[in-house]
């Protein structure tokens, strides 16, 4: 008996001492969910890292529950919280597009300006892709997503100079190819990259962003004169012998590696790119310009990009007073002056907000900055607000124009079709 | 044997399959059903999405888009390769190794399995990298052509896009297949093959005349074994094809790839069940052919 009742006042004692430390917990502590987002490998993810924790020990009052995934592992297990209603209260989000869909689907999308100070960021970060101009999230950087970068010094040593016209790349195209080398290093063979790299500069270039603009909100079609335009220049640029059969087989990590070796004077990537060029005598000799002026465009020295993702607080953090607080000081602090200016150190990326003082880019990486702020337009990349097949379609069309298997007017009938069909 | 003992037989029985039983009910055989309704509707696990029966749309939308046929095509090519390929050419090894026509056998035998303990994905990426534009496969056909711009254009052609999947299977599963029917050699009367050389026979015919009839149970299991993993591979062709394994313009699609990258990553799940409906159908179906011709082709079948 009195064994008994001494193992009961110890499971009451024990069971006390439990409940007592989860209910000073719950006094001091907010719990707050964060689906962060990173490669912890590359530099993108250590800032994202960092930055998470820097706010864990800034604010002992917040319990963070965090998880940081990357790529498409990051999309499933998005999609699998939001399907489960374990939606995260705070999370790295898209502002727009396919990414975002699974978000907008579930309703928990929702405008973020009401969270932050708008006059504090980029105008252009502040545009919003909802219906009413809602921005579904604040953007950690500004991008382009096409540079024309051109070795100088391998320029100069086959006696040429940076093309800044077409017709001036035509006629480097013989000297460069009978010197064994590339005529760009562009990669082809990555689907992606021919509608985020080529076929948005020149949908800008001979339609603008009043074209780009209409042709997602369904006044233009891709088989308006402008995309037509934009995909028979592809084709001729294949015809030329600008690109090649090689460029089609040159998949993302081949064309860097082109570029770095010296195996072609030009290379075309997104502005991002740069911050691979990592030899200070080649970052030195590589001038940061857009493509060449191309025959019968409309807006001349045009480039494309857009506003990066970024990190939102999702509508079921607002239920809750003290969540929500929480939640707006994560929101503020992941896009905020510091950590805009980590990232540009850590990953070259150009602020969004607007920094005061001095912002030290990863070396290699503040000609991005440079070149967004020398390009009178830049328009919107295609994707970043055209959503599903369509998209998969327009890159798999391009790439068969680079084979040989499709027509300029085949392309955008296809693409057309899958963009009404979606 | 009295019924209460066999009625405490039954008892026994039922209770040591119940577990792996419910295991497959709830891992296999329940998903495999619920795929099947799922493939009917229109349901994609969006929160708040209404389920509607719509009847064989899914389907209907899987045969009118060309990139199915692409990936069907593709598919078959993969099966051909596995079954006309990987088993004569592992039967052939197993022969050669079995009848000691080779020396050092325990090497040849481990060389040619080595590809088995290699991870596929690691394959895949090896092939890729070694006939790619900057790979060493490519530097040594330029030396060899004497072509300093030569370069593997496999992928380019919708007609050649599928050789170095085909090098790579060769490559990869022939070892396997080699190991079982080294295995059942090894089975074998060797006095049947030792009269038969007395009695006149080459190699070329006790291979022809004794071997293969007597393996023809295990080509016919291998066979199976082959239809079954071409059907369903994923992992080298995403590793080794361009483009996470559609190729360029599609050209190396197969079902799975194909239904990964247009049901899966879009999270179209009702579209993807339709499409492993299609691909299980086909598995029965050539399933069903291998037991076919197998029985007609069968020495020891019973007329």
């Amino acid at each position: 008996m009195k064994k008994v009742l001494a193992m009961l006042i110890i499971v009451i004692s024990a069971c006390s001492f439990i409940f007592a430390n989860g209910q000073q917990e719950k006094n001091e502590q907010v719990t707050l969910s964060f689906l962060n987002y990173g490669d912890v490998t590359t530099p993108e993810g250590q800032a994202s890292l960092q930055l998470q924790e820097e706010f864990e020990a800034q604010n002992p009052d917040i319990k963070l529950v965090a998880d940081i995934q990357f790529d498409e592992s990051y999309h499933q297990k998005l999609a699998a919280l939001l399907a489960s209603g374990e939606t995260p209260d705070v999370f790295y989000s898209w502002g727009s597009g396919n990414r975002l869909q699974p978000v907008l689907d579930a309703n928990e999308a929702i405008d973020q300006k009401q969270f932050i100070n708008p006059e504090n960021f980029a105008a252009n970060a502040m545009i919003g892709a909802g219906p009413a101009g809602e921005l579904y999230t604040v953007g950690i950087g500004v991008g382009i997503h096409s540079a024309f970068y051109a070795n100088t010094a391998l320029l100069d040593e086959l006696g040429l100079k940076p093309a800044t016209t077409y017709e001036e790349l035509v006629a480097q195209v013989s000297v460069i190819r009978d010197a064994g080398l590339e005529v760009i290093a562009y990669a082809g063979g990555t689907d992606w990259v021919q509608g985020t790299c080529l076929y948005s500069t020149l949908l800008g270039r001979y339609g603008g962003p009043e074209f780009v603009a209409d042709l997602y909100n369904n006044k233009a079609t891709f088989t308006d004169e402008p995309s037509l335009r934009a995909l028979e220049m592809i084709e001729r640029m294949y015809a030329d012998e600008v690109f090649n059969k090689n460029t089609v087989l040159a998949d993302y990590g081949t064309s860097l590696s082109q570029y770095l070796n010296s195996e072609a004077p030009y290379m075309l990537d997104g502005g991002w790119r740069g911050g691979g060029i990592e030899d200070p005598a080649l970052a030195d000799a590589t001038l940061w310009t857009v493509l060449p002026s191309m025959p019968g465009e409309k807006y001349a020295g045009t480039t494309n990009g857009g506003v990066t993702p970024g990190y939102a607080i999702t509508a079921s953090a607002t239920a809750d007073p003290a969540k929500l607080e929480a939640a707006k000081k994560l929101l503020i602090f992941m896009t905020g002056e510091h950590a805009n200016k980590i990232r540009a150190e850590i990953q070259g990326v150009i602020p969004s907000y607007k920094v005061s003082g001095e912002v030290t880019f990863l070396a290699g990486t503040a000609n991005q900055g440079v070149l967004a702020n020398s390009v009178e337009i830049i328009t919107n990349t295609l994707d970043n607000f055209v959503t599903g097949d369509p998209i998969t379609v327009s890159n798999t069309v391009i790439m068969e124009i680079g084979l040989g298997t499709k027509t300029a007017a085949e392309a955008a009938l296809e693409i057309q079709t899958a963009f009404e069909n979606n | 044997m009295g019924i209460g003992r066999r009625k405490g037989d039954l008892s026994f029985y039922i209770i040591m399959v119940a577990p792996a039983l419910l295991f497959f009910i709830i891992i296999i055989a329940g998903p495999i059903v619920f795929s099947l309704g799922l493939s009917f509707t229109n349901y994609d696990f969006k929160p708040n999405q209404i389920i509607e029966f719509i009847g064989l749309d899914q389907y209907i939308r899987i045969f009118q888009d060309n990139k199915f046929w692409v990936g069907l095509q593709n598919n078959l090519i993969v099966v051909a390769v596995s079954v006309f390929g990987q088993i004569p050419l592992g039967l052939i090894l197993a022969y050669l190794l079995f009848r000691g026509q080779v020396r050092f056998t325990a090497f040849f035998q481990a060389m040619v399995f080595l590809p088995q303990v290699i991870s596929t994905v690691v394959v895949g990426i090896l092939f890729r990298n070694f006939f790619g534009i900057r790979g060493a496969g490519t530097a040594i056909a330029r030396v060899l052509v004497e072509d300093p711009k030569f370069n593997f254009t496999w992928f380019l052609q919708r007609e050649t896009a599928m050789v170095p999947i085909a090098i790579a299977l060769l490559w990869i599963y022939t070892g396997y297949f080699m190991l079982v029917f080294l295995a059942n050699m090894q089975k074998m009367d060797k006095g049947v093959l030792e009269a038969a050389s007395i009695d006149g026979a080459n190699e070329f015919m006790i291979f022809f005349r004794i071997m293969v009839p007597a393996m023809a149970g295990v080509i016919l299991v291998n066979a199976i074994l082959a239809i079954s993993g071409s059907l369903k591979g994923f992992d080298m062709f995403f590793a080794l094809a361009p483009n996470d394994g559609q190729g360029l313009g599609n050209a190396n699609l197969v079902l799975p790839t194909y239904m990964y990258h247009y049901a899966f990553r879009p999270q179209k799940y009702a579209f993807g069940s339709a499409i492993s409906v299609i691909i299980v159908t086909i598995s029965i179906v050539f399933i069903m052919i291998s037991n076919y011709v197998g029985k007609k082709l069968n020495p020891m079948r019973e007329r």
